[in-house]
């Protein structure tokens, strides 16, 4: 199966974006699953092929911590942001804001800068 | 779960065995997770939802690739380098390899020019191989020490020092260099080896004159050589190095001129070779070679002045 070139521009636009989402959504604990539901209920739909190797990635990093726990007879592992991962997640938010700034003016349709 | 149980089993065969239970562990709670999810919405799973959930998670190799993407034998930072050091040494051995082969070529009594051929192409690919195990082993502990070496860091560089390259053409081939070194070494060798080598047996291939003639025009071959070497080390064509090309490329032409008109160019007895070609035809194909040579050098002398006047 082949990706159209507008999909992996999409793919490229959104990976550098998952890890500030990932990381964000991890300031309380969440296992895998439970945090693709709350990144689908904010309405950033990743693949589980993505995200798992992802929040592992993250974790060798040392930007999160992680700890297996047991319940009802089922064993998960929860991941947190970690004080190395609050703290680059402060410095990717700057940017990002930064980021979304300078931008937005540049993504403006043509007519409404005319009209300015 | 016999089928989600094959299915984890088969991405941790996939995974590096330091990795493989703890993300065996991990994807295995996932896909648990999920399954309890789905069945609290549509009840108990059968085993072509199982089935068509797997496949959703998509194959095996894949998910063990995501989680622990393959590492290349050499780093892509390296693979530059790499690929020159691997063309350089080719080019050492192959030049090497004609040397060698065409001194046991001159000194034996029954070695055909096919023979030679089949010799030279053996001892270079055992040399190659060989050569190519080695420098390959060495990027591959290079790139595991992670010891990158960036060209910025390899060598002191300035860019008002770069070579002016406005053409394409002018970039030289590394396999290009090699060649011309190995033939004009290969000649040299040829019209050097009974003096080198004095023996019993052991005489020019040419007949008397053109063997004379051979011996003064072995400054031309050593200017080709030095041509080579600096060609080697600046890998780009300069007017100079131009016209010193178009200076041997004349010479080589009015050699292989001079040798048609003063045939036989070989000394050849019906005994040499065996009876099995006729000293007529060996005659024949030498005129036809020494042809060839005056056609390339016209054809260089030709595109390096074009490749002058444009520079100009």
């Amino acid at each position: 199966m082949t990706t159209a070139p507008s999909d992996k521009l999409k793919l490229e636009l959104r990976r550098g974006v998952l890890v500030l989402a990932v990381l964000a959504s991890l300031r309380d604990p969440h296992y895998g699953y439970s945090l693709r539901q709350q990144l689908q209920d904010s309405g950033i739909d990743i693949d589980e092929g993505t995200l798992y190797p992802l929040i592992r990635r993250l974790a060798d990093q040392g930007l999160l911590d992680s700890e297996w726990k047991h319940a009802s007879g089922r064993e998960r592992r929860y991941y947190q942001l970690s004080a190395l991962g609050s703290e680059r997640l402060e410095q990717l938010t700057q940017e990002w804001s930064a980021l979304n700034t300078a931008l937005s003016p540049l993504l403006r349709p043509t007519n409404e800068l005319e009209s300015d | 779960m016999d089928m989600v149980e094959r299915y984890i089993a088969a991405v941790k065969r996939e995974l590096p065995s330091r990795k493989r239970d703890d993300i065996g562990r991990e994807l295995e709670a996932n896909i648990m997770d999920k399954i309890e999810a789905l069945e609290a919405q549509h009840g108990q799973l059968n085993e072509a939802q199982v089935s068509e959930l797997l496949i959703s998670m998509g194959h095996p190799r894949s998910v063990a690739h995501e989680f622990c993407p393959p590492k290349p034998l050499v780093s892509v930072e390296l693979m530059p380098i790499y690929l020159n050091t691997l063309y350089m040494v080719l080019g050492i051995l192959f030049v090497i390899s004609s040397l060698e082969v065409a001194t046991r070529w001159l000194s034996g009594t029954e070695m055909t020019l096919l023979l030679y051929m089949k010799a030279l192409a053996s001892h270079f690919l055992n040399a190659g191989y060989f050569a190519f195990t080695w420098v390959t082993i060495g990027f591959i502990v290079m790139t595991r020490d992670n010891k990158k070496q960036s060209p910025a860091a390899t060598c002191a560089w300035s860019p008002a020092k770069l070579l002016p390259a406005v053409n394409g053409w002018q970039h030289i081939r590394l396999q290009d260099i090699f060649t011309d070194l190995a033939t004009t070494l290969f000649l040299a060798l040829v019209i050097w080896y009974p003096i080198l080598r004095p023996g019993p047996g052991i005489e020019s291939i040419f007949n008397a004159q053109v063997w004379t003639v051979l011996l003064w025009f072995t400054p031309v071959i050593a200017i080709a050589v030095m041509s080579s070497l600096w060609q080697l080390r600046t890998r780009l064509w300069t007017p100079r190095l131009l016209m010193i090309n178009i200076g041997v490329s004349s010479a080589f032409l009015a050699m292989a001129l001079w040798m048609m008109l003063n045939t036989p160019i070989l000394r050849i007895s019906e005994t040499t070779w065996e009876g099995a070609i006729s000293a007529v035809n060996i005659e024949r194909c030498v005129f036809v070679v020494v042809l060839f040579v005056a056609g390339i050098a016209l054809y260089e002398i030709i595109r390096d002045g074009r490749r002058l006047l444009k520079l100009r």
